[in-house]
């Protein structure tokens, strides 16, 4: 199919469908594009794709009604069962895998790795004040981090990223579509309390 | 204040420490100060230290070195903490030594710092709770992509991988349409009948000059309706050279061969 100026709108939804419905996993808007032989350069014709999605994702919307919902995950689309679903789906199939059991040291890495990638193990040992190898090699084994590259200079220490598993997996958009980290700060009121309690509100003399 | 006495005293209250559940130096202070609302002082470290080295010992795991450093790194932190709470402030520091205002600014800078993500594992956590009760489709039996995604064929840098990609779009899967191509019907009873008719006619024929033109697959079947011919002893033929070109006569049916 190749799009035109006046193509047909439900001929273009039905592909879309049948697209998301064959891919399974997150498919890119890029490769929907490539795929539908439009030309991703052209505005009006991104317009029309995007659009035609949003009308998809306001008929399967998240936590909506329907047996499966269309989901923004991982930089793409994908449908997947409707989360109210989980009981009744968990009798009959298997559900991913639940990094809820990740440990507390692991999930903490992760979040480091997720907000300052890339980020090599030395980096998060002194965010944790603690050494890191172990919770590492789990995410690594589980695939929710991977390496992107290595330190310039200073014995080049392995640089780490978030995978596209992690951002499936944790229902993610992308990276950016975490709350910001900054939200995650003390309140003043928490940090002069930590200051009082560990003797440090006054300067030594 | 917790653990003050009615007297006025600082006395160290009981505290319950299962060191099994921080996730290092900065979580413990954290979690003492701030959800456990306790002062450092009240911290008795020399108990924290036996009760972990007993721990270790009970558990049989004394020389699991990884483990007895990050607990050295959490109870030298503590230490140098209270000691700086504890000792005269007058103290004059040591050369190379973090002054007391750095090394209080630096304390709290990795807390702070520290905190966000530890809350942030909290947020991960969640989501991750939620993400596992979806199922994505997985696609029925072994379906691959026929087309690369466009990151991975511009991402690529290796040849090989490339040219992987370009097999498998090109791969044809489906039997492939000959129906453009025109049909060839040859038999064998059929070429038989067909250098019939022409003995018939001419008597002699040359092979090259009458099949030499024909596709190899007509050519290989008049050459079987040939030896079919020779078997019956219809015809004789003659070749020069090897590989050259065969002459084919009728062959008279001798006298008796007629009244068979």
């Amino acid at each position: 199919m190749h799009l035109t100026s006046d193509f047909d709108p439900s001929t273009l939804k039905r592909d879309l469908e049948a697209l998301l419905f064959a891919a399974g996993d997150p498919i890119t808007v890029d490769n929907l594009f490539q795929a539908l032989g439009c030309d991703g350069d052209d505005p009006a014709q991104r317009d029309q794709v995007v659009a035609a999605l949003q009308q998809i994702e306001t008929e399967f919307p998240p936590g909506g009604e329907r047996g499966f919902e269309l989901a923004r995950l991982s930089g793409g689309w994908a449908f997947r069962t409707n989360p109210r679903c989980r009981e009744t789906v968990a009798k009959l199939f298997e559900l991913p895998e639940d990094a809820t059991r990740l440990s507390s040291a692991a999930m903490e890495c992760l979040s480091v790795v997720a907000y300052l990638q890339p980020v090599s193990r030395p980096q998060i040992a002194e965010i944790r004040g603690v050494n890191c190898d172990s919770p590492m090699r789990t995410l690594l084994d589980r695939e929710l981090v991977t390496e992107v590259g290595r330190v310039h200079g200073g014995g080049g220490a392995l640089l780490y990223g978030t995978t596209q598993r992690f951002e499936a997996i944790f229902g993610l958009a992308g990276v950016d579509d975490l709350p910001p980290i900054e939200s995650f700060a003390l309140s003043e009121e928490q940090k002069e309390d930590l200051r009082r309690r560990l003797g440090l509100l006054t300067v030594p003399e | 204040m917790p653990g003050e006495s009615a007297q006025g005293e600082a006395v160290l209250r009981p505290l319950e420490l299962d060191l099994e559940v921080y996730q290092g130096p900065f979580d413990l202070l954290l979690s003492l100060v701030l959800r456990e609302e306790v002062d450092l002082l009240e911290v008795p470290l020399f108990e924290v230290i036996t009760a972990y080295l007993d721990e270790m010992e009970d558990a049989g795991v004394s020389g699991y070195w990884d483990e007895m450093t990050e607990f050295l790194l959490l109870m030298s932190l503590l230490v140098e903490v209270k000691s700086r709470l504890l000792l005269p402030r007058t103290i004059t520091d040591l050369e190379g030594e973090l002054s007391p205002e750095e090394a209080r600014d630096q304390l709290l800078a990795c807390l702070f710092e520290y905190s966000k993500y530890k809350a942030a594992s909290v947020k991960l956590r969640e989501l991750a709770e939620t993400g596992s009760a979806s199922l994505l489709r997985k696609p029925a039996g072994q379906t691959r992509r026929r087309l690369a995604a466009v990151e991975v064929i511009a991402g690529t840098e290796d040849a090989l991988q490339l040219r992987e990609h370009v097999l498998r779009l090109i791969e044809v899967k489906r039997p492939p349409d000959a129906s453009h191509i025109a049909m060839i019907t040859v038999e064998l009873r059929r070429q038989v009948r067909i250098i019939r008719g022409i003995l018939a006619r001419h008597r002699r024929f040359s092979f090259n000059n009458t099949f030499g033109g024909q596709p190899p697959l007509v050519q290989a079947l008049s050459l079987f309706a040939l030896l079919d011919l020779l078997a019956r002893g219809e015809i004789r033929v003659s070749q020069h050279q090897t590989f050259g070109d065969m002459l084919v006569t009728a062959r008279e049916p001798k006298p008796h061969e007629k009244t068979a």
